[in-house]
């Protein structure tokens, strides 16, 4: 079985793309849910349903209005171009950009969810033991969160492998650019070369099956070891 | 209580609409889909038959067409896949036509005159269709090839997924050059094109067929006929489309 050296480049390109977006939504995530789950306004669930928003647009409609949104024919969109030094259609930037804000639902969710469940009882806990809230966060909510974390991180991590039309709307598929592996699938579906997609349709699952193992085994491994910690054996 | 309110929506939401007696199912490529609806109506009057319109690339149409999807018409942006359908027995024998001829246009910067200079000093982005998916790209870099920039070109080249999407980034701002269909810029009312000429390219041939699965070919004929027909090849030309299409190769 051989894949073309653009076909590779593509790939290389994804797994970039989403170890990199996987890693900026970590550093937007976590704080996001630790604010949210402890926020008591009624407004918190109106960000919560905006955070939800890229789930319910089609991905081509978001890409459509990114593409708007960083036109500089208009004010934000020539902003934006100016503090990141260069347009971000057609760059690799503004791939990192268009999927942080697409996958996000994908890393908050999952970690709200933990951060609701067991948030209040476990830094209450440490509160009452006289921890300052950060060191909380730090030494007790996020070790107890890891499950959370590394099913959010996988979840984000996949969606951006398989990200289609947002790329699609605002990439250009210019290789080893923003050529990424989906819309090189689809070139190849389109042209009707079905030997090409159907190998790199194949890689394509094998590694993110093998990488989303690897992420159940992580984390069966932390749940394990989670058991050890006794702070969660204290009846609620 | 409430979830059994929920429930009723849903099933309300989930029934089948009523079927209409003439219907007919015409898929059709995206980029021809405005043209199409500006010459419907007299159709609809005529002949009483409600026409209803998927449209997408002309390349998701022919794998739906293929695979049995409850097509009548099929008008693809391009000869090939109308070719492949009538290579694979999927079409009523004969109904093979070109319906429109496409013609490649250059959006340019500002209103001044095209040119083939323009594009070879180009060092910026250039905006063209996917020549592995659309026509419209094809035809793009059959132009590109025939003033060899193709390979050696210094121009930044960004690929727009059909012609279509090739306006948007442009109308954007997001490239101040690139290839277009010239019935985009006439249904925009722009005039900052050049239009190519035709040596250069291709003829980018659109054809239809009659699907072998139509429930009812002899409308579907009808239509096809309709749409080939002087009266709607002049409007057409109106619209941005090349003249003289004539009957399927």
């Amino acid at each position: 079985m051989t894949i073309d050296a653009a076909d590779i480049g593509a790939l290389w390109l994804t797994l970039r793309l989403a170890a990199i977006t996987t890693l900026l939504l970590l550093l937007i995530g976590v704080p996001l849910a630790w604010k949210l789950s402890h926020w008591q306004s009624r407004w918190r669930h109106a960000v919560e349903v905006i955070i939800t928003l890229p789930l319910v647009l089609p991905p081509t409609v978001l890409g459509f209005y990114l593409l708007l949104a960083f036109s500089p024919n208009y004010a934000p969109g020539r902003w934006l171009a100016e503090s990141f030094g260069q347009p971000l259609v057609f760059s690799f930037t503004g791939l990192v950009i268009a999927s942080v804000i697409y996958s996000l639902p994908f890393m908050v969710q999952p970690l709200l969810a933990s951060f609701s469940q067991n948030g209040r009882r476990l830094t209450s806990a440490a509160a009452a033991l006289g921890m300052p809230p950060l060191a909380a966060l730090l030494r007790v909510l996020l070790p107890a969160s890891r499950p959370a974390i590394i099913s959010a991180c996988a979840l984000s991590f996949a969606h951006t492998l398989g990200e289609f039309g947002v790329v699609l709307m605002i990439g250009g598929a210019i290789p080893g650019e923003t050529q990424v592996v989906s819309i090189a699938l689809y070139q190849h579906v389109e042209a009707m070369e079905y030997g090409a997609a159907h190998r790199l349709a194949l890689v394509l699952v094998a590694v993110t099956t093998a990488l989303l193992l690897l992420a159940r085994w992580l984390g069966r491994a932390a749940t394990a070891k989670e058991r050890d910690i006794p702070v969660l054996g204290v009846p609620g | 209580m409430r979830a059994l309110a929920v429930l009723g929506a849903l099933l309300v939401l989930a029934l089948p609409a009523r079927a209409d007696d003439c219907r007919l199912q015409v898929a059709v490529a995206a980029s021809f889909r405005p043209a199409l609806e500006t010459l419907l109506p007299e159709f609809e009057a005529a002949t009483r038959c409600r026409v209803m319109l998927t449209s997408g690339s002309s390349g998701a149409l022919y794998q739906q067409a293929l695979h049995g999807a409850p097509f009548d018409l099929f008008l693809s942006a391009d000869r090939e896949r109308p070719g492949l359908l009538e290579q694979q027995g999927r079409i009523v024998p004969g109904s093979r036509r070109t319906y429109a001829r496409g013609l490649l246009a250059l959006w340019l910067p500002d209103a001044g005159r095209g040119s083939e200079a323009l594009l070879r000093r180009w060092r910026d982005t250039l905006v063209l269709a996917d020549p592995e998916v659309a026509p419209f790209g094809v035809a793009a870099r059959q132009v590109l090839q025939s003033l060899g920039l193709w390979e050696a070109g210094g121009a930044r080249l960004a690929r727009a997924h059909n012609a279509g999407h090739a306006f948007v980034l442009l109308e954007s701002g997001h490239a101040r050059l690139g290839f277009v269909a010239a019935s985009q810029m006439v249904a925009a009312g722009r005039t900052n094109l050049w239009l190519l000429p035709q040596h250069l390219y291709q003829p980018i041939e659109q054809q239809l067929v009659v699907l072998r699965q139509a429930r009812s070919p002899s409308t579907a004929a009808a239509l096809a006929d309709f749409l080939v027909s002087d009266g709607s090849r002049r409007r057409l030309v109106a619209l941005g489309y090349g003249p003289g299409a004539g009957e399927g190769s």
